[in-house]
């Protein structure tokens, strides 16, 4: 059932006019005019070809752009489909903290798109990024066909992605939640999800959308929630995800607090949950999976292996805190290894990793800041991934990432005792 | 003369004599509250450290971050602190039995100027431990900040900002206190006007080729050769 406080009287006006839709794309934008016309033409495009006969519509949910995102998606007219524009509420102090992934108020806008599918009932939705460049019409069959022919709830992505990209995910996200909840979600924030209406009520039931989680986190609350609430779930093979360019501008420590305080505020939340996990399953991928060149990244290896120099020498009162005392030693010897030479192994960056949601676990007033500091830790292993990468080919890489999941499994026990607050 | 300088001895000595034979029965009181208080503070501090240790007060200091702290003070724990505060409490009222017992209207006084004064003790002595934990969260936020932009001397700007809330948060509380308090606003003045000047030099005078190019290289666009990677982190 809609609650009106979310939906405002014109938009629930409008919606009771359309009645019903069978499938719903929600795309939440801010300041994207120069790509959500190909990403609305793109949704369009997929709803025509593949759910000719269904009643849809596109959503779009707008947190207040001043680019003209909004006009674009005006101008994007099919008669097969529907476009709706809406907007959602995002308070001014929350344009100052842009989140990491660029769209304030994202929490917001999902919660306006999936009321909305609950108003018309529909039996699908999908919500793709406002910011793709390789979004096809495909995607849209991926997303929804799930849901609507094999009775899957939630539906991640699954993308081909250069070796170097998504270092967090490949790092830490992944293998964390893969070895927390049991499940081989590959790209556990992806940004693109299908889910079914069942899950979408059970979303919007959850005390978590004017939070810290639902600004920051959404993508990896709604992935951690879908897998602790027991629903079906799949990867939809989407091959390439090529973004708008990214803000180079952008502030990593705080990229870090938010990603991995999301993970760990999750573990909280969902304690029970983890704590009896052992090991972790596949989750089936559908679609054909096919190999794509991908354009090189520039990748500055001595200037992260500098940043990690900097925090072992500047930052060894903090971490010490945190970190087991041989941890520390193994730290200092990595960083006075000769120019260019970090080589983080996986036990220890496992142990860190632990180690940082334990601290996180226990001391509430210094969260943020103990994250922040791990900023040169993080740095020191992407350089060590690229350095022990550079001359490796994508299934060298995936093998490599899979041999750092089962680090992680196996180490679960090493957190399972920190986390109660023992060594 | 020898018979008057005897008699005057034999006076000041039974004087003397009677007026300790006369103070005896309060030092034995005293003496009597002294072993009394020693005993209850030393039961209440057992009493108060097993209810603490019954309670969750170590596990709410360590999430609030009290615990890592003062542990840097050399303190083992947050129990151990307010033990020695029941402790203390005990002590301060044994004292003032102790000073009662010997001189009743010597310690009324004291007693009344020491409740007078409580209040700004109480206020001055907050602002102290205000200043030391803004001094650490602050230091601390700074010293990060500093390491992950990438600042030379991030260790030294950290405690550079520790040591100016101390200093700044000490003269206010020892202002409020009383005690110097013409001599250590001046101080503070003194050295924050020194430092001031001395700033003015270098950015006019000395210094100004230096300065210029610090100021150029932190505002200045990045080496195309150093320039941040392609690297999307999620």
């Amino acid at each position: 059932m809609a609650h009106p406080d979310v939906l405002r009287p014109e938009v629930a006006a409008r919606l009771a006019e359309i009645g019903h839709a069978d499938v719903v794309i929600g795309i939440p934008s801010y300041q994207n005019a120069a790509t959500i016309g190909h990403v609305v033409g793109a949704a369009q495009a997929g709803l025509a070809k593949y759910y000719p006969g269904a009643q849809s519509l596109v959503l779009n949910s707008d947190g207040g752009s001043t680019d003209g995102t909004q006009a674009v998606v005006a101008g994007t007219t099919s008669p097969d489909t529907s476009v709706m524009m809406v907007s959602h509420p995002v308070r001014p102090i929350h344009r100052f903290s842009i989140p990491y992934h660029g769209l304030p108020g994202k929490g917001s806008a999902f919660r306006t798109i999936f009321r909305a599918a609950d108003v018309l009932g529909a039996k699908a939705c999908a919500v793709v990024d406002a910011d793709l460049r390789s979004i096809t019409p495909e995607w849209i069959h991926l997303l929804i066909a799930p849901v609507m022919d094999l009775g899957v709830d939630f539906v991640a992505p699954y993308y081909l992605r250069h070796k170097f990209d998504g270092t967090i995910t490949n790092n830490v996200v992944y293998p964390m939640t893969r070895a927390l909840y049991g499940k081989q979600i590959r790209q556990p924030i992806g940004g693109d999800f299908g889910m079914s209406l069942p899950l979408m009520r059970h979303f919007l039931s959850r005390p978590v959308w004017d939070t810290d989680v639902a600004r920051f986190g959404i993508d990896i609350w709604m992935t951690t929630t879908a897998i602790c609430g027991g629903f079906a779930l799949c990867q939809a093979f989407l091959g390439a995800k090529l973004h708008d360019a990214k803000d180079p501008g952008a502030d990593l420590s705080a990229m870090l607090v938010q990603v991995l305080g999301t993970v760990f505020r999750l573990m909280e939340t969902h304690e029970d949950s983890w704590l009896a996990v052992e090991g972790s399953r596949p989750v089936a991928v559908l679609g054909f999976r096919y190999d794509v060149g991908l354009d090189p990244i520039r990748v500055n290896a001595p200037r992260m292996v500098e940043h990690f120099r900097r925090g072992v020498r500047d930052l060894d009162t903090i971490w010490g805190t945190m970190f087991d005392k041989a941890d520390m030693a193994r730290l200092k010897s990595i960083a006075a290894r000769g120019d260019g030479e970090c080589a983080i192994d996986d036990q220890l960056w496992v142990r860190l990793v632990y180690d940082l949601a334990a601290a996180y676990h226990v001391r509430v007033t210094e969260r943020d800041d103990l994250v922040r500091a791990t900023l040169p830790l993080y740095m020191g292993r992407v350089a060590s991934f690229v350095i022990e990468m550079a001359d490796a080919d994508a299934r060298q890489v995936e093998a490599r990432i899979e041999r750092l999941c089962e680090t992680f499994e196996q180490e679960k026990g090493y957190l399972r005792r920190r986390w109660a607050g023992n060594r | 003369m020898w018979q008057v300088v005897q008699q005057i001895f034999t006076q000041a000595w039974q004087q003397f004599a009677t007026q300790s034979v006369a103070l005896i029965p309060n030092v034995l009181a005293s003496l009597l509250f002294l072993a009394i208080g020693a005993g209850l503070a030393v039961l209440a501090g057992r009493v108060a450290g097993f209810l603490l240790r019954r309670s969750a007060v170590e596990r709410r200091a360590t999430k609030l971050g009290v615990s890592s702290w003062l542990e840097r003070a050399g303190i083992l724990s947050a129990s151990a602190v307010l033990v020695r505060l029941v402790q203390l409490a005990f002590a301060v009222m044994t004292a003032t039995l102790v000073l009662y017992s010997l001189d009743a209207s010597l310690a009324s006084d004291l007693t009344k100027r020491f409740f007078l004064y409580l209040p700004d003790l109480a206020i001055g002595v907050a602002i102290f431990f205000i200043g030391i934990m803004t001094a650490r969260v602050v230091s601390r936020s700074v010293l990060i900040g500093a390491v992950n932009r990438g600042l030379s001397g991030a260790k030294l700007l950290g405690s550079l900002t520790r040591a100016g809330i101390i200093v700044l948060s000490s003269a206010v509380a020892l202002d409020h206190v009383g005690i110097g308090r013409a001599i250590v606003p001046a101080a503070l003045l003194i050295v924050l006007g020194g430092v001031t000047l001395a700033l003015a030099l270098a950015v006019g005078l000395g210094t100004r080729q230096v300065v210029t190019r610090w100021i150029q290289s932190q505002i200045a666009p990045p080496n195309p050769a150093e320039a941040a990677d392609d690297i999307r982190h999620w």
